[in-house]
């Protein structure tokens, strides 16, 4: 069973949420769960085309109240 | 450093300091060096470029390359010729025009100053439009 | 009243000008630096990629602390908050009324593997004076191939770093009359050419328009320098002749008691607007080494050690999270502005702000030795282009 990194980005600008996904990414093994809130608009596109782009599991993208969650199942890690 | 005056104080360098003293007494008898003495002061220099360091001037700094350009092919004559006019114009224009509606407009334009200003407009129209038509077609006009 | 002692640990862009902000009749001023040297970072490139002597960027610390500034040369290699103590490697230890970090951001080349026999082959322009010699050496006897500017990790100093470093190896491979053999790549880790897309959209253009191969999404994993080939975190790789790398960023690698002051990343944790260290009245972090939410530039540190000399003496004063990070091109620059609330602001690019950037670099050593002459300059300057204010011009 992997793990659940929780990453909270809410606040942050540019660089903004999605180098802290990468960062996040960075630590993680394929199995893993990572769950990150947002708070820039931007963050939700951003995330569909990162997902796209690295090939992991997009297993859930909500906003609610200007929070954008997005829950991602790593699967796409080099060995 | 350099332990000897002669070893500071090469040919060159000697005829340029003899030059620069002299410009420095012509500066102190003009009074300019301790003008710029009393000026300089962090209170001086900090109201200066508070003043200087307008956003606006900061802009219009950035696009100076564009604002003369622009400038440049501006015909002030004829700018010269009109600008009373404008000047006249905008300053009597009253705080708050009041609406105008189509009956209105049918009645101010039984007015001789609204009609001169017509007539005014209108031919300004129809040389911006001939202008408009120049430029989506060279030579058409 | 006795002199307060203040003790600033590092003599770099923050460090310096703080040392030099304070009145002497009021505090005992020492600045401790493991170096001799000021370096001043952003001559990386200009040494890199313009092939100006390293000297020019670089100078004792002691020949710009103003007289009476105590400078002492070693290494910090302990902080104890609670008993009021710096270790240093030489044995010793000072005692302070007041500690300010400033000991910058240190880069990891031990993180991706690679990295390390990458840049003793290259050189680069992040790390050290005699790196961008080397690769000023390594690009001008470049006569084709692919010459690959890409990011270890999307938190490093200067943001527009990396971007500078690709207009002006395009602006140097033209001077040596090969820019048409050889291939500039730019790989960023964001989903746009810049992390801000306001700045993004306006420098793709130029990148474009200089034939100039973009990446997005591409965070350097490790490089393989027999295949020439740099691996992604997210999967792709990219063929070079020579790459520079710009390494992951550390904070401060010396011992912090107590430990929870520093964050996960290992830089202090501060209050963002007062640079006060979380838990302690009496110690303030400035520059690269803090966790404060902004670009890590050297306009943060120089405002922040306003703030801090300013707070010393009494004073409420506030850093906005202000950057005005240069974005330089072949002919023209731009600024990214943003603060705390707002994100960068609309900038064009323009001659004026390359001459500024030129200004500024030209000006660094006098600013640093100077502030009673530069700080009402940069006052009225940070003032007049703030982002709130500028936004109401429609952008600069
Ligand atoms: C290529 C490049 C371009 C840049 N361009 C720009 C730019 O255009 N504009 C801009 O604003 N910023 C720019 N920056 C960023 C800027 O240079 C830094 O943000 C700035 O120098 C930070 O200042 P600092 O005082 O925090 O750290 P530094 O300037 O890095 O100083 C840290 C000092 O601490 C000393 N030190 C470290 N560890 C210890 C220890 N254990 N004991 C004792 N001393 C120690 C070091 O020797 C050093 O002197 C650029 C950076 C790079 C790399």
């Amino acid at each position: 069973m992997g793990e659940v990194i929780k990453v909270d980005a809410k606040g942050m600008a540019c660089p903004g949420p999605i180098s802290a996904l990468t960062r996040a990414y960075r630590k993680a093994k394929n199995g893993d769960i990572i769950e990150i809130e947002a708070t820039d608009p931007g963050f939700k596109p951003d995330v569909q085309a990162w997902v796209k782009r690295t090939g992991n599991e997009l297993l859930e993208l909500t906003e609610e109240g200007g929070v954008i969650r997005a829950r991602i199942k790593v699967t796409a890690k080099r060995a | 450093m350099p332990e000897k005056l002669e070893e500071v104080l090469t040919g060159e360098r000697l005829a340029a300091l003899e030059r620069t003293l002299d410009l420095l007494v012509k500066l102190d008898e003009m009074g300019v060096l301790e003008t710029v003495g009393d000026v300089l002061e962090p209170d001086t220099l900090r109201y200066l470029f508070k003043y200087l360091m307008h956003p606006g001037l900061l802009k219009v700094a950035d696009r100076l390359d564009v604002i003369l350009d622009a400038l440049g092919r501006v015909d002030y004559e004829a700018v010269n010729k009109n600008i009373d006019l404008v000047n006249k114009a905008l300053k009597s224009v009253p705080e708050e025009a009041e609406p105008v509606g189509l009956g209105g407009l049918l009645g101010a334009l039984r007015d001789p100053d609204v009609q001169r200003g017509l007539g005014f407009l209108v031919a300004f129209l129809k040389a911006l439009g001939k202008s408009l038509a120049e430029e989506k077609e060279p030579g058409k006009a | 009243m006795a002199k307060e002692k203040v003790v600033i640990l590092g003599g770099g862009g923050g460090g310096a000008i703080l040392a030099n902000l304070l009145p002497q009749d009021r505090f005992e001023v020492t600045v401790v630096d493991k170096s001799e040297y000021h370096v001043f970072l952003p001559g990386f490139l200009w040494v890199a990629f313009k092939g100006q002597p390293k000297e020019k960027f670089r100078r004792p610390i002691k020949s710009l602390l103003k007289p009476g500034v105590n400078f002492v040369h070693d290494e910090v290699v302990g902080v104890d908050l609670n008993e009021r103590t710096v270790h240093l490697k030489g044995g010793g230890k000072l005692g302070y009324d007041y500690v300010v970090f400033a000991t910058g951001a240190p880069l990891d080349f031990d993180a991706v593997p690679g990295h390390r026999e990458l840049v003793e082959r290259f050189g680069d322009f992040y790390s050290t004076l005699e790196n961008a010699e080397k690769l000023h050496r390594t690009l001008a006897s470049m006569r084709e191939g692919r010459f690959v500017i890409a990011i270890a990790d999307p938190i490093y100093k200067c943001p527009p770093g990396p971007h500078k470093g690709t207009f002006l190896s395009y602006e140097l491979f033209k001077r040596l009359g090969v820019a048409d053999k050889v291939k500039v790549v730019l790989a960023v880790p964001y989903p746009h050419v810049y992390s801000s897309k306001t700045i993004a959209d306006v420098i793709e253009p130029e990148l474009e328009a200089r034939g100039i191969e973009t990446h997005t999404f591409f965070t350097v994993d490790s490089i393989d320098l027999e295949k020439h080939k740099i691996y992604s975190l997210e999967g792709e790789e990219l063929d070079f002749t020579v790459a520079a790398v710009v390494a992951p960023h550390t904070g401060p690698q010396y011992k912090v008691e107590p430990g929870n002051v520093k964050d996960d990343s290992g830089y202090i944790k501060i209050d963002k607007y007062t640079s006060q260290v979380v838990g302690f009245d009496d110690a303030y972090a400035i520059g690269d080494c803090t966790n404060a939410p902004t670009s890590k530039s050297g306009v943060t540190a120089h405002l922040q050690a306003e703030v801090v000399a300013k707070r010393l003496q009494g004073f409420d004063a506030r850093y906005s999270g202000r950057t005005n990070c240069p974005l330089i091109t072949d002919g023209k620059g731009l600024f990214v502005i943003s603060d705390y609330d707002h994100p960068p602001i609309p900038v064009r690019l323009s001659g004026l702000k390359r001459f500024l950037e030129e200004l500024f670099v030209a000006t660094y050593w006098s600013a640093i030795k100077y502030p009673e002459l530069w700080d009402p300059i940069f006052e009225a300057y940070f003032e007049a282009s703030a982002p709130e204010v500028f936004l109401r011009y429609g952008g600069w």
